[in-house]
């Protein structure tokens, strides 16, 4: 859109303030720049160069359904309801991509929400979720079991 | 999908020590060995409901392990064992104080744990062992030193919180745990005081 300069400042009061991110998969996310603070990365980045907005900021390890989840997840101030509607796929990539985006706040929350998804279940469990392959030899395994037979008792349904 | 060691690192204390000593540590061989990284043992809080002291005693010296002496705050509220204490006075250089061999430690269950640890030049020091844990012992005194005898040997505490210190000199000596002062001291044996213990307001005496 154009805008002579008098109507341009007039909009910054009124308007909130955005910033472009532009994700793996191309698509260029328009972001509120109260929620573009909280990533670290984006922001040293902002505060730095005193940017030129318009420039879409890549961020070419998180993806845009990915993003939506974030910024829907700050928008709600980090609401346990919305969060538990998450896949664990979706969980997961919530996790990394707060670790690479360095969002304390965030991170905090989704490796807490991880943590008590995990609390008392198996071992199993623990792999299947992270798409672990178990590599202890079998010897390993059965040592484990003999030395540790009641960590694999009072445990809850996976 | 390979979590960063990070991420990985920020789950484990979110877990806390009792489920990553329980299971984290036996997914893989890569979270075994993350899991043995002294730093991660900074810090053991085995926060927990009192039921299953058993096996926190074991998981514990583990995590006393892994922290390879670099260990600066435990929670080991519900199970402390003087054997426990022992472990981590023997495992850990934070607790640094004593000139003379330690010779008896003992775990006070108060409202603020504390532990006690006696040495062989007679020296009795009381430790604050909550978080935060103070590398420098809380108050420190000694029994009065004799040439010929060595130091404490045994140690135990009673409900009304008094001290008694088995020593080299065969003599078992009261403290008021309140100000340090001597309460009494009892004569009987004949060779050093090898071990104390309180049951039902009696006190029990081995030589």
């Amino acid at each position: 859109m154009q805008k002579t300069e008098g109507e341009e400042s007039k909009a910054e009061n009124e308007e909130v303030k955005q910033v472009t991110l532009m994700t793996s998969d191309g698509v260029k996310m328009k972001v509120e720049i109260s929620i573009v603070y909280e990533m670290e990365i984006v922001r040293s980045f902002i505060e730095v160069n005193d940017a030129d907005h318009s420039v879409p900021f890549p961020l070419p390890n998180v993806s845009s359904h990915t993003l939506d989840l974030i910024i829907e997840l700050v928008k709600n101030e980090y609401d346990d309801e919305f969060m538990k509607t998450f896949s664990h796929d979706e969980l997961k990539e919530v996790l990394v991509a707060a670790n690479y985006l360095n969002m304390k706040t965030l991170l905090d929350f989704i490796a807490t929400a991880i943590a008590n998804l995990l609390e008392k279940k198996s071992v199993e469990f623990i792999r299947n979720f992270f798409n672990i392959v178990n590599d202890f030899t079998p010897e390993e395994e059965a040592e484990i079991r003999k030395t540790n037979e009641w960590v694999f008792q009072d445990l809850d349904e996976d | 999908m390979d979590l960063p060691r990070d991420v990985l690192c920020t789950i484990f204390q979110k877990l806390g020590a009792i489920e990553t000593l329980m299971r984290a540590q036996h997914v893989c061989s890569v979270w075994r060995s993350i899991l043995k990284d002294p730093l991660l043992w900074h810090t053991i809080d085995m926060s927990n409901s009192g039921d299953m002291d058993f096996q926190l005693g074991i998981m514990c010296r583990r995590a006393i392990n892994y922290s390879c002496g670099h260990l600066l705050h435990i929670n080991i509220k519900n199970f402390g064992t003087d054997d426990l204490l022992r472990h981590i006075t023997d495992s850990t250089n934070s607790l640094q104080g004593h000139e003379n061999k330690i010779m008896a430690s003992v775990y006070v269950d108060a409202e603020e744990p504390l532990c006690i640890s006696g040495d062989s030049g007679g020296g009795i020091f009381i430790w604050e062992i909550a978080a935060p844990f103070r590398q420098d012992p809380l108050r420190k005194w000694s029994e009065k030193k004799d040439w010929r005898f060595s130091g404490i040997h045994s140690l135990t505490v009673s409900k009304n919180r008094s001290l008694y210190t088995g020593s080299g000199d065969r003599t078992i000596k009261v403290w008021s745990l309140k100000d340090e002062t001597l309460i009494c001291t009892m004569t009987g044996h004949k060779y050093v005081v090898s071990t104390l213990a309180v049951c039902d307001k009696v006190l029990y005496s081995g030589s």
